[in-house]
């Protein structure tokens, strides 16, 4: 909101901006921004470094999918910058966010001068880091041990070569993309003749089509170890040698096996972006306990922060596979767009109303609220000071906290107050 | 044995949810919005109306749709029990229990807990007479 | 601002026994703001005694209201009818205001619901710390703003005693660490790069502008109000 003269203010005061800002160019923003700027709203897009791509620059394949990142990211970015919705800022940073949805207030760093734009809401699609560390520590051969986006590139190179054997690593992957590259890059190399071991902590399959791959891949004699945390990587005669027990197996059979291996493929690890915490802060949204974004609950509404307005697409919140994040980034701009539409009259209706006469400005409510959905107003008539709180009615989400926190009781919630609540137990122990 | 009035809060994504299938006689539920909407003085009006005893019901832990509300909800019943004993009451007649909205089942048990809890101490001086 | 606490309410139905009507006044400013005596906290206080009475058999009429600030006379004059119908006033405002209403009323009981501990900020929601002691002769520009006198345990103006020890007062105990005030004045002048500051030897404070002096006041000619000429 812009000049506010009155407290509360009126409904036609409240605003939807139809603009979408979308921070981050990689793969999650490119998508959010094309679908929003499909539905007519107009977009910008900030991207941190000088080139929109992202991670999935780095990759060589998609899941299920014959086209390469560089073509499926040359086609949209093309399509992104003719379209005249939609306003790319390189080397642009996040610098403040005021207001609340509908009417977010953002300060952007763009090379070094700072701009003002008004937002109505924001998607955060900001992506991941990839961590490459190596399962276990190696003296000599160092090459032979490669992350799995340096093998893709090269896996066709193995295509039509003598055998050798080959063994992946997959350790610790929550997020289904490791386990995904390692079943598509071991059948390729078991269908080219040559051995293939997987060690895995956990199969997890749970994607279009990774279980037909597993099975396929089992059919065709991929060899599957559980457990990626007992083996010993030694050199015998100048060959490399991986040995371990299979867990699998009874203590009494199980026996040392001992594997010479020309490569050995590793997992990156998925880490949260490195300026995750920073951008929480400033967007005051949660982190959850894994260092990536916090959804505000993971089966309904995935894609949904804490605070109303602001949405988490791709792999900021969760790694995910391509098609996966398309259907995000079509969820948050669906909430967008039904959000644009919502009656504000009936919204102040139901909402909770602080009575910034008896306030006593002791912020109490501005830090309770778990939606941070309170906005503090300046030059308000009606009000005492400058900084009256104040409830969205975009924003709030009817949990009542502000309403039981304030110590003047000056908050009034319809249908939950003092006299609603007490008429429900009034006389309940017969004549008091 | 006098009838014994409860008062249950109970949010309503879940223990209200719960309460409205147990549908207990002699109980009377109180739909809040969230655990956090739950203040001090609502418990203490409670018993001044003449209730024999309060639970305060609301989400499990971790699971509350506003984050904290049903944290808020526990560590405003644990001041409320402090005040309770300073005032004599006793703070046995008020409890705090995380109830899921299917489970009606534990609604009761906790509802027939409190009961026989206060069936135990029998009438005390100065109750509110019935 | 001022920092205050509630009784605890054994104190409170002691003291407020004998009477059988008891007006609770809290106060919408300072100790609403720290949670300790607006309408809520009130509220709360007349709810605990009715209950109490009714466990002891002595009926009481109770009600619990609120205004704007207890430390102002016209204020008060907003509740002076509503204090007829009752025989004593329990105020859950700081001692200023318990003392005001004493004042503007002085043929009323007038009782304190609250103790007022200290001038004081939030550190978070729910943690308060004191760190003014209103001594008349403000000595944070010596150290760029950290008051020795509040965050020193022994109020001294030269640097550290011999007791600081890992940033902490020689007065910590393992559940209540106080960090050395003076320890934190040295860094805080180390990131400003004015640490020569500690060299500097500051005399003796004189403390008659402080409480020690005796009850203080303060009158400014050019702001009173002279009404009829």
């Amino acid at each position: 909101m812009s000049v506010q003269t009155k407290y509360p203010p009126a409904p036609e005061e409240i605003k939807f901006n139809p603009t979408v800002l979308v921070i981050g160019g990689g793969a999650s923003g490119i998508l959010s921004a094309e679908k929003a700027a499909q539905t007519g709203m107009s977009v910008v897009l900030l991207e941190k470094t000088a080139e929109l791509g992202g991670t999935a620059a780095q990759f060589s394949s998609l899941y299920q999918s014959d086209l390469t990142p560089s073509q499926w990211l040359k086609d949209k970015i093309s399509a992104l910058e003719k379209n005249d919705k939609v306003t790319i800022h390189k080397n642009a940073e996040l610098a403040k966010v005021r207001g609340q949805a509908g009417s977010f207030t953002v300060t952007i760093n763009l090379a070094g001068n700072k701009e003002e734009i008004e937002a109505g809401c924001i998607i955060v699609a900001t992506g991941m880091e990839l961590s490459t560390k190596m399962p276990a520590s190696v003296d000599v051969g160092a090459e032979r041990f490669i992350s799995q986006v340096d093998f893709e590139k090269k896996v066709s190179e193995f295509i039509g070569s003598e055998a050798k054997t080959f063994v992946f690593v997959i350790k610790e992957d929550d997020f289904l993309c490791g386990t995904a590259n390692a079943l598509n890059n071991a059948l390729k190399l078991k269908s080219a003749n040559h051995n293939v071991y997987v060690f895995y902590d956990e199969m997890k399959v749970s994607e279009v089509n990774m279980e037909k791959m597993y099975h396929q891949a089992r059919q065709q004699g991929v060899y599957f170890v559980r457990g990626t945390s007992n083996f010993k990587i030694g050199q015998t005669d100048g060959s490399l040698t991986l040995t371990t027990i299979d867990p699998q197996l009874p203590v009494k059979l199980a026996k040392e096996i001992v594997i010479n291996f020309d490569y050995l493929i590793f997992n990156e690890e998925l880490l949260p972006g490195n300026d995750t915490e920073e951008l929480a802060s400033i967007l005051r949204v949660n982190i959850a306990t894994n260092g990536f974004f916090q959804e505000d609950n993971y089966h309904l509404e995935p894609v949904y922060s804490n605070r109303a307005g602001i949405y988490f697409v791709g792999a900021c919140r969760m790694p995910e596979l391509l098609h996966n994040i398309k259907e995000q980034a079509d969820a948050a701009v669906n909430a967008i767009f039904k959000f644009s539409k919502a009656d504000v009259k009936a919204l102040m209706d139901e909402k909770p109303l602080i009575d910034v006469e008896k306030c006593a400005y002791c912020l109490t409510c501005y830090r309770s609220c778990p939606r941070n959905a309170i906005e503090l107003l300046y030059n308000i008539e009606g009000a005492a000071w400058d900084g009256a709180p104040y409830v969205h009615p975009y924003a709030c989400q009817n949990c009542g906290c502000c309403v039981a926190e304030c110590p003047n009781r000056a908050i009034s919630f319809p249908g939950y107050k003092d006299e609603d609540m007490q008429k429900q137990f009034q006389k309940i122990g017969g004549k008091a | 044995m006098a009838d014994i009035n409860l008062v249950t809060f109970c949010c309503e994504n879940s223990a209200f949810l719960a309460a409205e299938k147990a549908n207990m006689p002699g109980v009377k539920a109180v739909k809040v919005p969230c655990g956090g909407q739950i203040e001090h003085v609502h418990i203490l009006k409670a018993f001044e109306e003449g209730a024999d005893g309060v639970l305060v019901l609301a989400c499990l832990h971790e699971n509350c749709k506003h984050f904290w509300g049903n944290d808020r909800a526990e560590k405003k019943v644990n001041y409320v029990k402090g005040l309770l004993d300073e005032i004599g009451i006793g703070s046995d007649k008020l409890s705090y229990a995380p109830v899921a909205s299917n489970n009606e089942i534990k609604y009761s048990e906790l509802v027939k807990e409190m009961i026989d809890k206060l069936n135990e101490k029998g009438s005390t001086e100065g109750k509110v007479k019935k | 601002m001022i920092i205050g606490e509630r009784k605890p309410l054994e104190e409170i139905f002691d003291r407020t026994a004998s009477f059988k009507k008891i007006l609770v006044l809290g106060c919408e400013t300072c100790v609403a703001v720290c949670l300790a005596g607006g309408k809520k906290e009130a509220e709360e206080t007349a709810s605990s005694i009715s209950l109490h009475r009714k466990e002891e058999s002595k009926p009481v009429e109770i009600k619990a209201d609120s205004i704007q600030r207890q430390c102002e006379y016209e204020f008060v004059d907003e509740i002076a009818d509503l204090v007829k119908d009752y025989d004593v006033v329990l105020s859950m405002a700081c001692g200023v205001g318990v003392q005001t209403l004493a004042e503007k009323l002085p043929d009323k009981f007038v009782l304190p619901g609250l103790n007022t501990q200290f001038l004081g900020f939030p550190l978070e929601q729910g943690v308060w710390m004191e760190n003014c002691q209103a001594c008349g002769n403000c000595v944070l520009d010596m150290t760029y703003g950290i008051c020795p006198i509040t965050r020193c345990s022994k109020s001294i103006l030269n640097g550290p005693c011999g007791g600081s020890s890992e940033g902490l007062c020689e007065i910590s105990t393992q559940d209540n660490e106080i960090a050395c005030g003076w320890h934190l004045i040295y860094e805080r002048l180390k990131v400003l790069g004015k640490q020569e500051y500690m060299n500097e030897v500051v005399p003796l404070k004189d403390w008659s502008s402080s409480f020690h002096g005796g009850p203080r006041k303060i009158v400014r000619e050019d702001v009173k109000i002279v009404r009829g000429e």
